[in-house]
Formats: structure tokens, C-alpha cells, sequence
């Protein structure tokens, strides 16, 4: 199994698509997070010189509002580690190297099984890498209201659901990969799915039930902790001002619908079990022609 | 795990994709220490059958081992086996030397391995560039040097000369060759006989998903039996005095020579001379293996009817349009155009040279009616005396397809020879007398006298009866189109006046060569080969050439009883 997953990280290391995707990733968790950080500096000053919203007696000072931009980022740029995943068998059949990859391998289930773990490792710097340059841009965003900042114990809570987040949709692409076999119908499946066909789906749904799906779940990991940190800052409010603000703070931070991030985490594992074990299973059973 | 043995077995084979049968019933054995070919035409199962051997595709019945387990038994396989495939790619962008240390990564080899594999297939100065890049011949070269990493048993390569310059071809065969003399186990498939006929020690012929032939190339060499073409002034005083020197297997020629096997020129020219005749024309005529192949494979291009009614009688080449046939060879007068009632000119002449008493079709030999005249259509042994009235034996032949224009010219040359070790051969449909021969390995296949199908055994001329075999049941096969196409030209085999051919079969059957594949297969091939296998796509050319009265040598081979005496 080492020699394999030698292979599979050779594969990944001999060609550009690992770094040609890591720098839209880098760009994109930075400015994302930094045009959103500044965006909520802007709100914030605008929200605290309001007459009315000074009514309500919040200081608003005291919310760390930067948090969206920090989840609101990671989110975003796991796109780009989840096509690297959904390419990592797709890819193989388009170019057929496949054939020499079963050729070279005991059995099909070892070359899964190498491509689990690579791939694995493969989000975990991924992962990091987003949580860097999200955190980065941030902190270039938001520098003129550091009371907007969240606690480190926030902050790490969010970066490492986001780490998570990032191992977790790596694989259930490369799952979607061996399933589909073919790339322009994995990276058009796995984009069109969870920039546009799970929104519309769940658009009138009520409830945790959006939080059911597997984007929202994925991004409701970081999201739940970003909303929950704010909410937690809130004063006792009268209880209708109080679900209204929950659910915009909610929306706001891309979790509408989600529970807590960890139950979060276990449903978009379990799409990641579905998924991989499709995807292995069609593998086995697929005839290389 | 594996035993070591560098053996490939093929069992029982059969591979459905969907409604489509790839292969069909496969049995062949491939041992280590020689080279051995796998021919086939095009879609005859031959890639199909490697991939399941590599573990790519799953059978749907029966299995391919190697050193007796399956591939994903294998533990590490690329160290037993190495494969040069045609479903082998690169990543564009990746460099040769990084494709082959990803491989080489995959297999545990040390990276000092790839520069080796780099130098041994000559792409050293090509090992950092992208293999996107790379012309075909050096793919394939790059797909062999991946095949070496493991430093494999058994190389397995599936038209691996594709693309390969002239030079490169004569590498690989060089390679290969020595790489089997190490002990090492190669087999490389083709669909094209000539490529590979020099590097092969042992082939293996499939053709519609069964096998064929299965022995050492030789065997299919000697089966290459020359005859001697000759014109004399007198043919029924050389006939003679060919006869009193033992000598039997002489067929007439539409031409108006006779064609004398399993003789020198230098004694037909004896003894001419001895008999008084003149001898105005003598060649020796010699089969070549592409056509032995051709005769052998020529089922899979049957598919159907063509549009030409010409294709598939082996007439040689497809004619180019629908018309042509006739015209090209207008001797044949095949009956396209003519009704069945009509004779086809020029006929006539021929057919009868011979007078055969006694020479009474069986009945229920299916000649057409209405074409009296083609007596040859029965093929082998056209024969004067042939009361076939109604030739409603030719019927059955044609039964499934009347084609007209279907003429077959050649049937196949070669056929009686002895070591003719090929079981598609036997179609029933097909089986020319000749083609019984002593080497054959399959017994089912080959009908033999005997058999209650072959309404001929019967009759003195033997041969025949196996073409006839008026059994229909081949699914695959046009069996049809065989006959008549032969029934034409056979009338130039009208000779052998004595011989009885009868008995040649049934001697020929009786040997069949040990070696032969396993027993277990040929009761498919006799099945499959069943259908008769248009003859049709073979040497199109040369009948063209020579339309079979007008031309002399070349049409002789494709009488497909003639020779059968020989054996």
C-alpha cells in the first residue's frame, strides 16, 4: 500500500493541477474573505451610528462580525480541492492510465484504497492552505475594526471545521469521480450540484432541513460556529426579535438550517461514506475497455 | 500464490457486452520459452480476451489465468506480468520519465529502474518530454518500457507494432525473441499474420470469438503444399501417365491446365516428356500463410450480406461496387445477374471434364435447382457425371443466402494439407475434403465421412460432404455465400478422376495432432465454424485478377476440393 500511495502522490506531483488549483484557492480564500471582512467593518460603523438600531441597546462592538467573512471564505474555496478530487479517478479513465494503474496494482480495491489516503493528505493541505489564506484576508480586511475579530477559541474552531471540511469534500468528490467515470460529467455535477441545484432545492425549505443536504452540511460546519459565536454575544432579547436575528445572522453566514457543527460534520461524513463506497464499488465493477 | 510456470490458460471464455458476444467459448493455452501470436481480424475478440486476461475485464463465463490464478490473485502483478494494451494512455503533460517513476513507484522498483527501461526501448533522449507529445511509435515504446519496470515473467502485447516504424518493428521482433529464449513467456496479438510471422513460434487464430488454429507456426508452414501448375498439349494423356506414376491429386483448371500436388515440376516435366506431351506452360504454385490466415478468418467478415453479393464470396476482393463482381469476373458468370436456371457460361466446359460415373448426388443435397450447371457448386469435385439434376443440393448450400455474385472464387489454397491444424476450418458449411488433413487436431471439428450429415460420405468424392453440410444452424454465419462461390470455381476441380476422395478425409481426420487445443474447445469450434465462413474476403485480389477461367494459377487454390485428395 505504501508503494501505491507513492504512486498516487507522484501522479498528483508530476502534473500542475495540483498547484494551478491551489492558486485560485489562495486568491480567492484571501480577497474573499478580505472584501467581506472590510464589508462588515463598514456595516458595522453604519449599524452603530443608526437611531434605531441604537434603540435596541446591543453593543455592537462586541460581535465578532469578521467571523462571516472567515467561514464565508473557507466555503467557497473547498470548490477547488473537491474538482482536484473529483478528477483523481475521472481523470485516470479520461487519459487511460487507469489500465496501468490496475496493472500495476494488486488489486483495484489497493488502488482505492492509495487514493482514499493520498487524497486525504491531499485536503489536509488543502484544508490548511484555505484556512490560512481565509484567516489572512480576514485580518488584511478587517484591520481597522480588530473589536470585529473572534476569540482565538472561535477562530481555531472555525479554521479547523474548515480543515475538515476541506478532507471531507476532497474525497466525497473522488467518490463522485469513480462513480461518474468521467470528468466533464464529475466537475459539472459536483459544481452545478452545490452552486446552484442544492440552493434552489432547499430555497423553500424551513427548518434544519436544508441542513440536510450535503453542501449545507458541509458549509454548516464552519457556518454554525460562526453564527453561534455571534448569537452568543447577543443580549437577552424579546423572543421574536431574537429567532428573527438568529435567522438572519444564519443566512448571513451561509448555515440556514444547520445544527451544531459537529452533527453537521456526521451527515456530510455519511455522504461521504455513500459516495466513496459507490464510486469503489462501480470501480471494481467497471470493464476497462 | 501463482506456481511460477509463466503459463497462460484460457478456459472456456466467454465474454457478453451487453447483447454483443466478443468471445465466445475461448480455449487456448499459451506455454512460456516462445513467442506465440494471437491473430485475429478485426472484432474477433482478441483485445477482448487479453483484457480479461489482465484482470480489466470480467468474464462472463469461464476464466484466463495466468501461472494459474486469476490476474487480481497475482499479489504484485506488474512483477509477473507486463502488458503493452492499445487501452494503455499517458497523461499528456507528464514527462516519460515521470510516467514511468509513477509506475515504477506503484510497482516498488528502485527509480534507477526507469532510466533503464528508458535506454532498453530507446526513448532516453525523449525521457523528459511530455508523452502527450510523443508520435505513436514512441507510445508504444513508452507503453513497453512500462511493461519491462517489474521486469516481468510474461509480456503480453496487443498490436503492439501499431505505429512502430520499420526498424522499431524489427527491435521489438528482436526483443521479443530473445526475451522468450530467456524462458520468458510473450504473447503478442495481431490482426495481420505478415507482421508477425517472423517473431512467432506459436499461433493462436481466432476468428468470430473462437479459436481457430492453436500449434507452432510451422505446422501452418507445411501446410503450405505447393502444386504444380502445368499446360500440356494433352491433358487426359499426361492424366495418365501421371496416374501410372502413382500420382492422383490432379485437378483441371478452368484455364485448361491441370494442377498436379504433392510433386516436383521437375517430375511432371519427366514425365511428360516420358508420355509425349508437350508442355507449354509448368509452374510451381505456392500457397503463403497470409492466405492459409485469410481462409481461416474469413468468417468474421461475414456479417452480412453485402450489398455486393460479392464480398463475402471470398471473390476476393470486395468489389468496389455492387455490379462489379460480375464484371470483374465475368468468367465466374456468376449468377448474379443470372437467373438460377442459367448456367453460367463457360461452365459448362469445365465442369465436366471428368466424367465421374457413378457420381450421384446424394439426394437431399441441397443443389439449387435450376442450376444444374454449377455442378462445381458442390463444390469439390465438380464432376461430369454429376446427375445433379436439380441441383437442389446447391440450394441448401446457398440456403441461407443465395447470393448471387457470391462467387467465391477462392476458396481456400492450401486446404489440403496435412498439419492443417485449424479447427475453424471445419465448418461444416465450409469443409472442403482437402481439408481434412492428418494433422488436424480437432476431430468434432472436422467431419468426417461418416457423419450423417454430409450426405456426400456416401458418394466416392468424399470432399465434398463436409461443405455441404446443409446444416444451416450457424448463427453467425453466412454459410450460404460459401458454397456457391465454390460451386464456381470448383468445376475446375473436376479432376482426379480415380481418386477417390473419399477416403482422404477420413485419413486426414484420424490424425489430428496432439498439440492441437484441448478437446474441451473443439466441440465449439465445430459448432462455430459451423456457419460457413464466406470465403470471400479472402485474396479478393487475385480473383479479381484473374477471373477464375481466364486466370490460371491463382484461381486453383481456391478450389476448395481439389487437393483434398492429397491428403
Amino acid at each position: 500500500m505504501g508503494q501505491l500511495i507513492n504512486a498516487e502522490l507522484r501522479k498528483i506531483l508530476t502534473t500542475k493541477m495540483w498547484w494551478a488549483l491551489l492558486i485560485p484557492t489562495v486568491v480567492l480564500g484571501v480577497v474573499w474573505a478580505a472584501i467581506f471582512s472590510a464589508f462588515t467593518g463598514t456595516f458595522d460603523d453604519a449599524l452603530s451610528s443608526d437611531p434605531t438600531f441604537q434603540q435596541l441597546h446591543i453593543s455592537i462592538e462586541s460581535l465578532p462580525l469578521a467571523v462571516f467573512a472567515l467561514a464565508r471564505a473557507i466555503n467557497i474555496t473547498t470548490l477547488f480541492p473537491m474538482l482536484l478530487g473529483g478528477l483523481a479517478l475521472s481523470s485516470e479513465i479520461r487519459n487511460r492510465t487507469i489500465t496501468t494503474t490496475y496493472l500495476t496494482a494488486p488489486t483495484r480495491g489497493s488502488v482505492l484504497g492509495a487514493k482514499l489516503i493520498t487524497y486525504l493528505a491531499v485536503g489536509l493541505v488543502y484544508g490548511l492552505v484555505i484556512a490560512g489564506s481565509a484567516s489572512l484576508g480576514m485580518l488584511l480586511g478587517g484591520h481597522s475594526h480588530p473589536d470585529l475579530m473572534p476569540s482565538a477559541g472561535v477562530w481555531l474552531g472555525i479554521l479547523g471545521a474548515g480543515v475538515l471540511e476541506t478532507v471531507i469534500w476532497t474525497l466525497l468528490a473522488v467518490g463522485v469521480g469513480a462513480l461518474v467515470g468521467n470528468v466533464i460529467g464529475t466537475v459539472l455535477l459536483l459544481l452545478l450540484y452545490s452552486l446552484v441545484a442544492e440552493n434552489l432545492l432547499t430555497a423553500t425549505m424551513n427548518g434544519h432541513a436544508p441542513g440536510f443536504f450535503p453542501n449545507q452540511a458541509g458549509d454548516g460546519m464552519t457556518s454554525a460556529i460562526a453564527s453561534q459565536a455571534i448569537l452568543s454575544h447577543l443580549p437577552t432579547l424579546p423572543t421574536d426579535v431574537q429567532t428573527g436575528l438568529t435567522y438572519v445572522i444564519q443566512e448571513i453566514t451561509g448555515a440556514r438550517g444547520v445544527f451544531d457543527w459537529w452533527v453537521n460534520g456526521l451527515i456530510f461524513l455519511a455522504y461521504l461514506v455513500i459516495f466513496f463506497g459507490l464510486g469503489w464499488v462501480a470501480s471494481l465493477k467497471r470493464d476497462i475497455t | 500464490m501463482h506456481d511460477g510456470s509463466g503459463r497462460i490458460v484460457v478456459q472456456q471464455l466467454t465474454k457478453q457486452f451487453g447483447t454483443v458476444t466478443a468471445v465466445q467459448n475461448l480455449s487456448f493455452q499459451v506455454e512460456p520459452g516462445s513467442v506465440t501470436g494471437f491473430l485475429g481480424p478485426n472484432g474477433a475478440g482478441k483485445t477482448t480476451t487479453l483484457r480479461t486476461l489482465l484482470g480489466l475485464v470480467e468474464p462472463t463465463s469461464g476464466s484466463a489465468l495466468i501461472n494459474g490464478r486469476p490476474f487480481a490473485a497475482l499479489g504484485n502483478p506488474a512483477r509477473l506480468v507486463g502488458a503493452v494494451l492499445e487501452s494503455q494512455g499517458f497523461h499528456p503533460k507528464r514527462t516519460a520519465r515521470n510516467h514511468l517513476r509513477v509506475y515504477g513507484a506503484a510497482i516498488g522498483v528502485p527509480d534507477s529502474r526507469v532510466d533503464q527501461v528508458l535506454g532498453l526501448v530507446g526513448l532516453g533522449v525523449a525521457a523528459n518530454r511530455a508523452a502527450g507529445a510523443f508520435s505513436l511509435g514512441m507510445k508504444q515504446r513508452l507503453a513497453l518500457a512500462t511493461a519491462l519496470l517489474g521486469d516481468p515473467q510474461i509480456l503480453v502485447l496487443d498490436e503492439p507494432a501499431n505505429g512502430l516504424d520499420p526498424e522499431g518493428i524489427a527491435w521489438l521482433r528482436t526483443f521479443l525473441q530473445s526475451f522468450a529464449a530467456t524462458g520468458r513467456t510473450v504473447l503478442i496479438s495481431s490482426h495481420a499474420l505478415a507482421e508477425i510471422e517472423q517473431t512467432v513460434d506459436q499461433v493462436i487464430i481466432i476468428s468470430n470469438g473462437q479459436t481457430r488454429f492453436n500449434g507452432p507456426l510451422d505446422n501452418l508452414r507445411r501446410s503450405q503444399q505447393a502444386r504444380v501448375l502445368v499446360q500440356p498439349s494433352d491433358p487426359a494423356a499426361l492424366v495418365a501417365a501421371l496416374r501410372e506414376e502413382n500420382i492422383n491429386h490432379v485437378e483441371s483448371l478452368p484455364d485448361g491446365r491441370l494442377a498436379v500436388g504433392g510433386v516436383q515440376a521437375k517430375q511432371v516435366a519427366d514425365i511428360a516428356l516420358k508420355a509425349g506431351v508437350s508442355i507449354y506452360g509448368i509452374e510451381e504454385e505456392r500457397v503463403n500463410l497470409e492466405q492459409l490466415y485469410f481462409a481461416m478468418t474469413n468468417g468474421a467478415y461475414a456479417g452480412g450480406p453485402s450489398p455486393y453479393g460479392g464480398p463475402q464470396g471470398g471473390f476476393g476482393g470486395p468489389p468496389p461496387t455492387g455490379q462489379q463482381p460480375v464484371q470483374t469476373y465475368p468468367a465466374l458468370g456468376y449468377p448474379q445477374d443470372t437467373p438460377p436456371g442459367t448456367p453460367p457460361q463457360g461452365y459448362s466446359g469445365y465442369q465436366q471434364p471428368v466424367p465421374q460415373p457413378g457420381y450421384a448426388p446424394p439426394p437431399g443435397y441441397p443443389q439449387q435447382p435450376g442450376s444444374p450447371q454449377q455442378p462445381g457448386y458442390q463444390q469439390p469435385v465438380p464432376q461430369p457425371g454429376y446427375p445433379q439434376p436439380g441441383s437442389a443440393e446447391q440450394s441448401g448450400y446457398q440456403q441461407a443466402v443465395p447470393q448471387p455474385g457470391y462467387a467465391q472464387p477462392v476458396p481456400q489454397p492450401g486446404y489440403p494439407q496435412p498439419g492443417y491444424a485449424q479447427p475453424g476450418y471445419q465448418q461444416p458449411g465450409y469443409q472442403q475434403p482437402g481439408y481434412a488433413q492428418p494433422g488436424y487436431p480437432d476431430p468434432t471439428a472436422y467431419q468426417q465421412p461418416g457423419q450423417p450429415q454430409q450426405p456426400y460420405a456416401a458418394q466416392p468424392y468424399a470432399p465434398q460432404p463436409d461443405q455441404r453440410q446443409p446444416e444451416p444452424q450457424q448463427p453467425n454465419t453466412p454459410q450460404s455465400f460459401v458454397p456457391q462461390s465454390f460451386a464456381e470455381e470448383q468445376p475446375t476441380t473436376s479432376v482426379q478422376p480415380n481418386a477417390p476422395t473419399a477416403p482422404e478425409q477420413p485419413a486426414a481426420q484420424p490424425e489430428p495432432p496432439a498439440d492441437q487445443p484441448t478437446p474441451a474447445d473443439q466441440p465449439t469450434r465445430a459448432a462455430s465454424t459451423a456457419p460457413a465462413e464466406p470465403e470471400q474476403s479472402q485474396q479478393p485480389e487475385q480473383s479479381q485478377q484473374h477471373p477464375e477461367q481466364q486466370s490460371p494459377p491463382e484461381g486453383l487454390p481456391q478450389q476448395p476440393g481439389g487437393f483434398g485428395g492429397n491428403a
